[in-house]
């Protein structure tokens, strides 16, 4: 008899952890249209900002569209139905390099504290034009500066001294953040059961979105596929402000 | 005077308007020069926006030499495939640089890098020269260029900005990395773009160079440019068009204006522009006309008009002068003079002068009356008769009558006024005449004596000279029997002397048709009182003679 009920709590737990197990993974594709798209709204920027008197391309091979690197531009947003809310994380560290962040976008909860670290030859002046504590401060190489955001939001990220420094900075409530591979991989490891809303952002921009539920005492792990195929542009919103993006 | 005071107002009028045309002038002027001075700036903008933008086709194009140049391929290409290989390489690509940048002459580079395909400088020329490994991926220039495109920029670096070109590096059938062409502001640049107006490139509040503009004329200094720089950053132009409206720029050596404009590229987003500045004078006061024109202005003017317009207003002006001024103060004093050689009971014509000059010989003869009667007051005078008074002819009885003209049947009556003529330099003096008699006596008080035959000479009305002294007709010879005023013996006398002077009258062939003796009675009487009034005569003789061809009557004072 106690054989047998062992047997059984073996098998529920069992059980259980091969609930626990399912994984929520997926990939996403940036299309060649998003591509172009991006090149078109890059050339408006440059020509309605003055940026250049000159920009053409050359006579021997064909223009390349801008990358868009999964692991430096791209972030997995996750959430899930009823999830409670997480609280802040915990301190993730950014590096600074030249011109951009070396993450392009990080994605954080309400809260939290980013610590950018400069690692350019070059000073930066790191500031938020909508969040009003992240002030314009000299920062030299190797120095870090710890910046608290307490609300959600999109914060852009730009330096005084490189007018064409931008990085974002999405402070949302998200259940999980995946990183993602270079080829535009994500897993989510024994994910819970339950509705997932995964989404995928460039530029602080929700650009896709795929919902997918995860059965209770399931074992099959979810996939989504997602595309990136129309560009949309973000607005920088002040603290406080949920984002809204525009197309 | 009426004419010169007209001239006078004429010219202190034409004065007036001249001034107020010259200050109007000034005023004209500067807004002119202010208009033309920020045309000619946003021209020069223009132009300079041009200059820029050909200078950094200029520099891509021969940026093509480093860029084809085999070894800076090779040598990126291997890079690009095996990035550590970057150290081995090095040396050589230096080298090449340094020679394509040699031959870019004129728009060689100051500072010229090459690139590997992920950003990353591999190699670099003019400018610390040893240092490599600096991540440029994040240039907008640079990433565009890697991935095919031939752009133009400017890079704010530390506190120097640079004018940037890059373009591609092609090995094969692809990107193997891109070189970069960077040419740092100077004062040398900024005249070689505008070198007819005065550039200047600012970085925030600081400027990084200004060119000479044109020889010869007033130079602003880096600090009078600087001097608005505050002002640029807030200027609504300058936000939303990239370039500012034109700004006065007040300096101890001078006043300019100047515009200002963001450059194109980066920087410009670091508030990095250029400037334009143009020195505007401006005229402070209405000599400066004279003091800032040339020698060819002043030959330019019509001198021969001027000088004869100034003469003829000159000349006008002591034409006038003479006639209004001059001539009858002139005649007044050549009357005055005549007055020693006439009798001393003589007057002044009053009438042969006007305004101003008749009043000074009505002033005259007022003083001569007063002196008359002083001398005659004074206590050893008194004794004497009044011709001994006046003068050394008293045995001359012609000067001691008053002669009168009867009014003219028909005619009107004479002016207030009584005119004295005397013969010979005639004078006449016209005592305030009471109404309505036609012989007034003078305003003076009277002398205290007069006696027979004595007293000025008087003519009621004349018109014309009167004839010197005109000896009186024998029936005119004067008698002793002369009545007393109010005395019955006086109507007598006066239908005496009527019928004198109507015998005389038909004897020259005058009308007589309206002579009556109550008329002529009336004349007598007005005129003895008068003459009474002004004596103080206690009666009046009058004898009838022949004038000018006319009869006509003589009337002499009786004291006693």
């Amino acid at each position: 008899m106690r054989t047998s009920v062992l047997g059984v709590f073996l098998l529920v737990a069992l059980g259980a952890n091969d609930a626990r197990a399912a994984n929520l993974s997926g990939k996403v594709t940036v299309t060649p249209a998003f591509r172009e798209a991006l090149a078109a709204q890059e050339k408006k920027v440059g020509e309605t900002e003055r940026l250049y008197y000159w920009q053409e391309p050359n006579s021997a091979l064909p223009v390349v569209p801008p990358a868009v690197s999964p692991t430096k531009d791209l972030a997995i947003i996750i959430r899930l139905d009823g999830a409670p809310d997480p609280g802040p994380d915990e301190l993730q560290t950014v590096d600074v390099r030249a011109g951009s962040l070396a993450k392009n976008l990080v994605v954080t909860r309400p809260g939290s504290t980013v610590r950018f670290k400069s690692v350019d030859v070059f000073e930066h002046e790191l500031y938020s034009p909508n969040l009003p504590s992240f002030t314009p401060e000299r920062q030299s190489s190797g120095a870090f500066r710890p910046i608290e955001f307490p609300s959600e939001g999109l914060f852009e990220v730009r330096c005084k001294l490189m007018p064409h420094f931008v990085g974002y900075v999405l402070v949302t409530k998200a259940t999980h953040v995946a990183s993602l591979a270079a080829d535009g991989a994500f897993t989510l490891d024994k994910a819970e059961p339950g509705k997932y809303t995964v989404q995928v952002a460039f530029r602080g921009v929700v650009m896709a979105s795929e919902s997918v539920v995860i059965e209770e005492g399931g074992r099959k792990d979810a996939t989504v596929a997602l595309k990136l195929e129309k560009l949309v542009v973000a607005e920088s919103k002040p603290a406080n402000k949920t984002e809204t993006p525009k197309k | 005077m009426f004419i010169s005071r007209f001239w006078t107002l004429l010219l202190a009028l034409a004065t007036g308007a001249m001034l107020t045309v010259i200050l109007l002038a000034k005023d004209v002027v500067n807004r002119e020069r202010t208009v033309s001075a920020t045309m000619v700036l946003y021209k020069e903008m223009s132009k300079t926006e041009l200059a820029l933008k050909l200078h950094a086709r200029k520099r891509l194009d021969v940026l093509l030499n480093v860029a084809s140049d085999p070894d800076v391929r090779k040598a990126l290409s291997q890079v690009s495939n095996a990035p550590d290989k970057a150290d081995s390489v090095r040396d050589d690509l230096l080298a090449s640089l340094r020679k394509r940048n040699t031959e870019l002459d004129k728009y060689a580079a100051d500072w010229l890098m090459a690139v590997d395909a992920r950003g990353i400088v591999i190699a670099q020329a003019g400018v610390d020269e040893r240092r490599s490994g600096a991540d440029v991926s994040g240039k907008p220039a640079v990433a565009a260029a890697m991935r095919g495109y031939l752009r133009d920029d400017t890079w704010k670096i530390e506190k120097d900005v640079f004018l940037v070109a890059a373009r591609p590096v092609i090995d094969g059938e692809r990107y193997v990395g891109a070189v970069v062409h960077l040419t740092k502001l100077s004062d040398k640049l900024a005249q070689d773009i505008s070198p007819n107006t005065q550039l200047a490139f600012y970085s925030g509040d600081m400027i990084l160079a200004l060119g000479a503009g044109v020889p010869d004329t007033l130079k602003a200094q880096g600090a009078h440019v600087a001097k608005v720089l505050d002002q640029v950053a807030k200027n609504e132009s300058y936000l939303k068009n990239g370039y500012t409206d034109v700004l006065p720029i007040e300096t101890q050596e001078g006043r300019f204006m100047g515009v200002y404009s963001r450059v194109r590229g980066e920087a410009g987003l670091s508030n990095v522009g250029f400037a334009l500045v143009l020195p505007v004078e401006q005229l402070t006061n209405a000599t400066e006309f004279y003091e800032k024109s040339s020698e060819q202005d002043i030959r330019a003017l019509p001198w021969v008009v001027i000088i004869l317009l100034v003469l003829m207003a000159m000349a006008l002006g002591w034409v006038w002068n003479y006639l209004e001024g001059e001539r009858p103060v002139s005649r007044l004093l050549a009357h005055v003079r005549a007055l020693k050689e006439a009798d001393p009971k003589d007057q002044l014509n009053v009438y042969k002068f006007r305004r101003r000059i008749r009043k000074v010989a009505m002033a005259i003869n007022e003083v001569m009356d007063f002196k008359i009667q002083a001398m005659l007051e004074s206590p050893d005078r008194k004794s004497q008769s009044i011709d001994a008074i006046l003068g050394t002819r008293g045995s001359d009885s012609r000067l001691s009558v008053a002669s009168f003209k009867l009014p003219e049947p028909g005619e009107a009556p004479p002016p207030p006024g009584l005119a004295m003529s005397k013969p010979g330099p005639g004078f006449g003096a016209m005592p305030p005449a009471p109404p309505p008699a036609a012989v007034a006596a003078p305003p003076s008080p009277p002398p205290q004596a007069a006696t027979a035959g004595t007293g000025p000479m008087m003519k009621l009305g004349a018109t014309g000279p009167v004839k010197p002294m005109g000896r009186p007709s024998p029936s005119a010879e004067p008698t002793d029997d002369v009545p007393e005023v109010g005395s019955v013996g006086e109507q007598a006398y006066f239908q005496k002397i009527y019928d004198e002077f109507f015998a005389l009258k038909k004897q020259l062939g005058e009308s007589v048709d309206q002579l009556t003796f109550d008329r002529f009675a009336v004349t007598l009487r007005k005129n003895r009182d008068a003459l009474i009034a002004r004596y103080a005569c206690k009666a009046v003789k009058f004898q009838v003679y022949e004038k000018d061809g006319k009869a006509s009557l003589k009337a002499t004072p009786v004291k006693a």
